[in-house]
């Protein structure tokens, strides 16, 4: 496998483009289906909890630098138990994480900008992309990110100035009519699409970084970067659209930019704004997959990762087609199952690894090697 | 029978694309697992093909993560 080194630049923006991926499109609607106008609020919440999450997930990592999570958890639970849980761990993540975005991209197209086109055709365009820049490496992926990032920064902050003439704050009002059980539902929402996913990163970045002992601060910084983005979408959609409106439609961000209208004059530029989230949803897939590509070939001690790309692209694409069967099954999974899965494998698995190695600290025979390693 | 032909010729040019440079630097884990994938994406294009209504995999995730859903809106933090 080629060398790779990123620096901790790419580190962050790859992060925050990660971060905001598939969550600026739909979040919006089904924090505001929780948490009504208050949604604002619960994003802050989100982020809040989100940062007590990364601060696990990448104090495990600094304990053992240079080597990623599936590495770890070999180390820490053996090698037959680690390499069973890897295996199901990548094969769940293969099934909820870059299918499902792949087929949130083609469902986007064939619901709001194409609708006679065959879901299929955009599926495996995209797929084919994500494909190209997996094949070709982080290296490439980071740098396509930060060349790629300002236009993302210039048509978010275009679409927010944009919308400012039309903000109503009436829309925000009552502040915390709801109560706080919905807040903390809806922040809970939040953290499992945006912040428990992070854990792919866990798998990426280690080993692969010139400066590997500042890493969590890159994480951070983007992760900061991707979270306050997120929060001026909801906020937008909230102060902009209304809860209501927001938590009926299923885009609400492209609903957003369709609002955009400065004196009749400017107006109906929503296909030049869905570039921003071609960008964010293209980084997602590809992190997606390149962690799921690398974890199969250290599964299976298959040193160059490259040619397992095609075929798994290939599945991706295949899978990604029959993965929802209709919009109310991709809800339901959204609301019902996602969040658990995410929390069981972005949080508590981590912290379990974590007493682990705590546990195999105290304990005197083997501390010894595991601290030399360490 | 068209599709069935496209899988063939997708499956074809994939494998052109990969396999000679894998035999030349002799990676032979390399060509394993490529080949086990490879069957796995073939067999599923086969099956989407033949099969109109193809259930979901997500069903296990769910059939998985059910009780854990369960416990979570029982009390209060997912809806």
């Amino acid at each position: 496998m080629p060398e790779v080194k990123i620096s901790l630049r790419q580190v962050s923006i790859l992060t925050a483009m990660y971060l905001i991926g598939s969550a600026i499109l739909i979040l919006p609607s089904g924090m505001a289906s929780m948490a009504k106008q208050d949604a604002w609020i619960a994003s802050l919440v989100g982020m809040g909890f989100g940062f007590i999450i990364l601060t696990v997930q990448w104090q495990l990592s600094r304990k053992y630098p240079e080597t990623n999570l599936l590495c770890l958890s070999e180390k820490l639970l053996g090698k037959w138990v680690g390499k069973i849980v890897n295996l199901l761990f990548l094969v769940t993540l293969f099934l909820g994480g870059p299918a499902p975005v792949l087929h949130d991209i083609g469902l986007f197209m064939t619901v709001q900008m194409l609708p006679e086109t065959p879901i299929q055709a955009i599926i495996y365009l995209f797929g084919l992309l994500v494909i190209l820049g997996v094949r070709l490496g982080l290296e490439v992926l980071a740098r396509s990110a930060e060349l790629l990032f300002p236009w993302f920064l210039l048509l978010f902050l275009s679409m927010s100035i944009l919308l400012l003439s039309t903000i109503k704050w009436e829309n925000a009002q009552p502040i915390l009519e709801t109560g706080v059980s919905p807040i903390i539902q809806a922040a809970i929402s939040f953290v499992s699409i945006a912040f428990l996913p992070n854990i792919v990163l866990l798998i990426v970045y280690p080993g692969s970084v010139n400066r590997s002992e500042d890493t969590h601060k890159a994480v951070y910084i983007g992760c900061l970067i991707g979270g306050l983005v997120l929060f001026m979408i909801i906020a937008l959609s909230i102060l902009v659209l209304g809860p209501e409106v927001t938590a009926r439609n299923q885009y609400p961000s492209y609903i957003l930019a369709k609002n955009i209208n400065i004196g009749n004059f400017l107006q109906r530029i929503e296909a030049v704004m869905a570039v921003m989230w071609f960008i964010t949803l293209f980084f997602r897939i590809s992190l997606y997959t390149y962690a799921i590509t690398i974890g199969f070939s250290q599964i299976f001690n298959i040193k160059n990762y490259q040619p397992l790309v095609l075929p798994i692209g290939w599945i991706m694409a295949m899978v990604s087609v029959f993965i929802y069967p209709n919009v109310p099954y991709e809800a339901h999974f959204n609301k019902k199952i996602w969040g658990p899965y995410t929390i069981t494998v972005g949080f508590l698995f981590p912290l379990f690894l974590l007493c682990l190695h705590y546990l195999r600290k105290k304990r005197p025979q083997k501390s010894k090697k595991s601290s030399n390693s360490a | 029978m068209l599709s069935y032909t496209f899988i063939a010729i997708v499956a074809a040019v994939l494998t052109w694309l990969e396999l000679p440079r894998m035999r030349r630097e002799k990676e032979y884990r390399e060509i394993w697992g490529f080949a086990a994938f490879m069957l796995l994406a073939i067999g599923i294009s086969v099956a989407q093909t033949m099969l109109k209504e193809i259930p979901t995999p997500l069903v296990f995730i769910t059939a998985i993560f059910k009780p854990f859903s369960d416990l979570l809106s029982a009390v209060g933090l997912i809806q």
